[in-house]
């Protein structure tokens, strides 16, 4: 799931997902806002390449656990180095 | 007939064969004569108290023969000798004059024993004017394709085409991918391609390796299923499941790989009896998975997956 496997493809890796959420978090942002965007850039990159919400979900969990993200006054922020 | 139909057929007429007893066999067995022998094979059944006078079928033409049909659940040297005899002596008696040939049609798997074989060869020297035989599996699969592909199909049910292999719709595979998605998820990170002498090291019989060709020219189908379902992890836990199966059936030592693909066919399938469009679709699944190393051998000097 994090990585990719001979069935999931790269484009849908939750590593994969979690680098587009962090280039999309130029700043704090709602969940919502961010899915938005993350939506709408992906439909232009992806083509129909499949990401459910929760899936997304699973891929900022996923950079929650890694301390890259952080969730502040109801926004989601990049962590500083 | 092409290669994937007689295939599907030859796999059709095993499942008959090994599941059919009693009744039910001579039923099966009689089918196929009528067949093959319309207006020549007259099926026998008792009648009153008068019994099938030790006569299960008759076939007349230039060489007249009486089908003895044994199909018991489990068949037991003594008793198939005890049987051979009575039969035997009991068509002599009512068919006296009237049979050139006497035929033993049974249901073992494994062929008969040296015991029954000595007996049958025992009465043949006893009676050199009518030719004994006997009919095992083998026998009665070489009537069943010496039918017309029509005749097949109203025995044995309707079976994929090449032609079907290649037109299976979504509706066919969305089922059947759904059914087996339970697996559990693996990171499976062996990303090496399929050895190109793959096919030819499992030793697939003809038809089952243009079976698996054809799968593989529609298992992009397939791919295209997993990579735009919304659960990115259906791909790998339906590969999980038939890994599993896979491994399992190797290590209870089924004879060859047709054997093997033919219960991993019917692990697919469920109990259910698939129309062609959905064995075309089990094909391709396999197909796709054998692609992917999931399932079957990686030539050795490779190394195993």
């Amino acid at each position: 799931m994090i990585l990719p496997t001979k069935r999931l493809s790269e484009d849908r890796a939750l590593l994969t997902i979690g680098a587009h959420i962090i280039e999309t978090l130029g700043e704090p942002k709602t969940v919502s806002r961010l899915w938005d965007q993350f939506k709408r850039s992906r439909e232009s990159q992806a083509g129909d390449s499949l990401i459910t919400y929760d899936w997304f979900v699973l891929s900022l969990d996923l950079l929650y656990a890694i301390g890259t993200i952080e969730l502040q006054n109801g926004r989601i922020h990049l962590v500083k180095p | 007939m092409d290669e994937v139909s007689r295939a599907f057929f030859d796999k059709c007429f095993q499942v008959e064969f090994l599941k059919r007893n009693g009744a039910s066999f001579q039923d099966f067995f009689s089918e196929i004569m009528e067949k093959r022998y319309p207006g020549s094979f007259q099926r026998i059944k008792p009648w009153g108290n008068q019994g099938d006078q030790k006569n299960d079928g008759y076939l007349v033409g230039p060489i007249k023969t009486v089908f003895q049909v044994y199909a018991p659940n489990e068949l037991t040297e003594a008793k198939t000798i005890a049987k051979i005899d009575s039969d035997f002596n009991g068509a002599i008696t009512h068919w006296e004059g009237k049979f050139d040939k006497w035929t033993f049609a049974h249901n073992s798997q494994l062929g008969l024993s040296p015991a029954v074989v000595k007996k049958l060869s025992e009465i043949q020297g006893q009676n050199p004017y009518i030719k004994i035989e006997s009919w095992g599996r083998e026998e009665l699969r070489a009537q069943v394709f010496l039918l017309s592909e029509d005749q097949i199909v109203s025995l044995l049910g309707a079976v994929p085409t090449s032609r079907t292999l290649a037109q299976f719709g979504l509706d066919d595979l969305r089922p059947l991918i759904l059914a087996l998605s339970n697996g559990t998820v693996s990171d499976d990170v062996d990303f090496r391609g399929v050895p190109p002498e793959k096919l030819s090291w499992n030793k697939f019989s003809p038809g089952l390796a243009t079976a698996l060709k054809l799968g593989m020219a529609s298992s992009h189908r397939v791919k295209a299923f997993f990579d735009k379902w919304p659960d990115p992890t259906l791909g790998d836990r339906v590969a999980a499941r038939f890994r599993e199966h896979y491994q399992a059936l190797r290590a209870a030592n089924l004879a060859n790989a047709d054997e093997i693909f033919w219960e991993l066919q019917g692990f697919a399938a469920g109990q259910q009896r698939l129309t062609p469009s959905q064995e075309a679709a089990v094909i391709a699944t396999l197909a796709y998975l054998f692609e992917q190393c999931d399932i079957f051998e990686r030539p050795e000097q490779e190394g195993k997956s």
